[in-house]
């Protein structure tokens, strides 16, 4: 049995993450650290000017996976076998999601040179890292799944939603294009948490707020619904066609490679070519597994 | 539930206040000094104004008059207090003689921007367009003040709340019960408007971490008492849970006292109540324990009776009410503060409340990565205080960083330069 650190950056990944992948890997163990802060909201790389002496999440996100595997890191405790951090797209980056995964990667090479290991216990450090830590992401963001899993969804708008969904669940829930006059036209009260001026189209989570709105405000809350949605999530559904959620796709390769076999069997969901090329399969010089 | 706004100037620390309270639980930083504390207390002065007087009100809050005046303004800036619930606006010009507030200060009653209704300092009238009405008696507050205390303990607990609606004459035939026969129409109309508006601001709860009497609680316990609301000393927590545990009505709190509880403490059992003549003390279990032993709450920890009183604070404010917590993190691991906070989302998306917390914390801050707009910032330098951080920065911008971060380097919530300059 392995036992596999998440890393997270939302409440409902650190809630259900691990449960729901170990109902596709029952045989090992995902263990959640407490969610770190997100990355990906504004536009990548970070633009100056910034301010001097607040380190960057992105920077405390790569720091966190460096040191899973630090030698200095208490030694009381058994290290996981793997660690998988996983952050969403959101829609700053949704347009060139390889401005997260270059700049995770710039980040972690400059924050990996400057780490206070030396010689051998630096190149373990290093091949730890290429063998035993993942990053993935979530695109546009988790919430966007549910919509590839009508159980999923029936649990994230329980009892019932107040708006049906015109989300088309044909097209790929990682482009999630929605065709939705009366959520992306005006709006009847503007105060609507989802109802931003910008930012309704692509993003499963306003979505879901707006069909779960009744006249009490939006009843959807990632911390209670979208933690038991993800939890019962399907990833069979999630996986079924081949040409869409490539990301996913891309972390299910990954932990079938790290882990053996799921005990569901996952259709065309990890066949070469079908995941997405930034997260699977690994690239010649990888500092971690996939990146 | 109507935006409500508490307004204030020269008072005690505040400069000049603008503070619209939004739903959900939001959150109050700044520098010590800056008045986090007595921004919390003014919606319970606003309550206690409306409810039992001036006098009274700034006695129990601010143990009277005597040095509230913001030094830092000039004499001439009035001390003002007020509150606003759209389209109305009520304020009222303090004036401190012989040590106490004046009687029949100057206020006003907007509607739309427009004043509708006034009294000159000293006058014991109130006058509106075309009309005069003498009001001997209390402010502008007192023409509707038992109206509003009737209706407000009418309203239904388990329902959302909707306001009256103006126009029905049946309301407004009740309302004229409660003021005098001959008063005018428009001080009818502006007794309507003062209700809409003090509705919202009638159920307030404030605690203060630092006012919490563990050590009295541990070692003696609670009075028995019949209470449904936990005493701002948290002194009567035992019977106040044991009164929910056994009241249907009220067992939707226990279940979230105890249910929150234990996802902060994973490993909390069984929780029972020994009472000894007036003594009520509560006893628990563990799941590590063998069998069922059980231990009394003064063998607990201060992080442990901490959580609990914060939980049972929030858990006594009625349906669309407003519960203050000061200095929130105080005890609490910072595991323990994240379960708190989630929690208190939860409970006051079901119950509509608003919940303020005012901290130091970078744990609580952090909380509310998601939610920038419910950060609140006090500021020496500001000129209308607080600001919502989303105001100061951009959630793109603010999104690269930990608030806590932010806050612990003075990107936000500290002194100004010059105020940190010897």
């Amino acid at each position: 049995m392995a036992r596999v650190q998440l890393i997270t950056t939302g409440v409902m990944e650190e809630r259900a993450l691990g449960k729901s992948l170990r109902r596709l890997f029952p045989d090992h163990e995902f263990v959640s650290w407490p969610r770190l802060d997100g990355f990906t909201s504004a536009r990548l790389p970070p633009a100056p000017p910034l301010p001097s002496g607040v380190r960057l999440n992105l920077d405390k996100f790569v720091a966190n996976l460096i040191g899973a595997f630090d030698p200095g890191n208490r030694r009381d405790r058994s290290r996981p076998d793997f660690v998988v951090a996983v952050e969403d797209v959101e829609l700053a980056n949704a347009d060139d999601p390889a401005r997260i995964t270059a700049s995770l990667r710039d980040a972690l090479q400059r924050r990996f040179d400057a780490w206070p290991t030396k010689d051998r216990a630096h190149d373990r450090l290093r091949e730890d890292l290429q063998r035993k830590v993942s990053f993935h992401l979530m695109a546009p963001m988790t919430e966007a799944y549910f919509f590839a899993d009508s159980r999923a969804l029936a649990r994230a708008t329980a009892p019932a939603p107040c708006r049906p969904s015109r989300f088309d669940p044909e097209t790929d829930v990682e482009t999630f294009a929605l065709d939705d006059p009366d959520y992306l036209g005006p709006p009847a009260d503007p105060s609507s948490p989802w109802c931003t001026e910008t930012g309704r189209q692509g993003h499963p989570k306003r979505y879901l707020i707006y069909l779960t709105e009744s006249s009490a405000g939006g009843r959807y809350r990632e911390s209670e619904h979208g933690a038991r949605a993800l939890e019962g999530l399907d990833w069979r559904h999630v996986a079924r066609s081949p040409d869409h959620t490539r990301f996913a796709r891309s972390l299910l390769a990954d932990l079938e490679d790290m882990l053996g076999p799921p005990s569901q069997a996952l259709p065309s969901a990890t066949a070469a070519g079908q995941t997405h090329s930034l997260t699977w399969p690994p690239p010649r010089d990888h500092l971690l597994r996939n990146l | 539930m109507s935006p409500i706004a508490y307004r204030a100037r020269a008072l005690g620390p505040l400069r000049a206040i603008d503070w619209a309270i939004p739903p959900g639980v939001s959150v109050v930083v700044g520098p010590n000094r800056v008045g986090k504390s007595t921004l919390l207390r003014l919606p319970e002065l606003v309550m206690r104004i409306i409810t039992e007087g001036v006098h009274d009100a700034f006695k129990v809050i601010f143990e009277g008059v005597p040095h509230l005046r913001n030094l830092g303004l000039p004499p001439s800036a009035p001390m003002t207090l007020g509150v606003a619930v759209d389209p109305s606006e009520w304020e009222i010009e303090l004036t401190v003689q012989a040590g106490q507030i004046a009687e029949f200060p100057n206020e006003h009653l907007r509607v739309d921007g427009d004043a509708i209704l006034w009294r000159k300092f000293g006058s014991k009238e109130i006058e509106g367009k075309d009309c005069r009405f003498p009001l001997h008696n209390g402010l502008l507050a007192s023409l509707s003040d038992t109206f509003v205390q009737s209706v407000y303990a009418s309203l239904d607990d388990d329902t959302p709340w909707a306001p009256p609606d103006m126009s029905d004459p049946d309301l407004i035939t009740k309302l004229r019960q409660y003021m005098p026969s001959d008063a005018p129409d428009l001080v009818v109309y502006a007794a309507m408007r003062m209700t809409m508006m003090f509705l919202p601001a009638m159920s307030v709860l404030s605690f203060r971490t630092y006012h919490y009497e563990i050590n009295h609680l541990l070692r003696f316990g609670s009075l028995h008492s019949s209470a449904m609301e936990l005493q701002v000393t948290g002194e009567n927590v035992f019977p106040l849970l044991r009164n929910w545990r056994d009241k249907p009505e009220f067992e939707e709190r226990y279940e979230f006292v105890l249910a929150t509880m234990r996802e902060i403490f994973p490993h909390l059992g069984r929780v029972g109540f020994e009472q000894a003549g007036q003594t009520v003390t509560m006893k628990i279990s563990d799941r590590r324990w063998p069998g069922a032993t059980t231990i009394p709450i003064a063998r607990e920890s201060t992080g442990f009776i901490t959580a609990l009183l914060q939980i049972c604070a929030v858990a006594s404010c009625r349906r669309n009410g407003l519960v203050t917590l000061d200095e929130v993190e105080t005890s609490l691991h910072p595991r323990a503060i994240r379960v708190l906070i989630d929690a208190f989302r939860r409970w006051a998306a079901k119950h509509d409340l608003r919940i303020v917390l005012a901290t130091q914390s970078e744990t609580v801050l952090d909380q509310f990565r998601d939610e920038p707009s419910q950060v609140f910032v006090l500021e020496p330098t500001q000129e209308t205080s607080p600001k919502a951080l989303t105001d100061l920065f951009s959630p793109e911008y603010l999104s690269q960083f930990s608030l806590g971060d932010l806050f612990a380097h003075l990107e936000f919530g500290g002194d100004s330069d010059e105020e940190r300059a010897p």
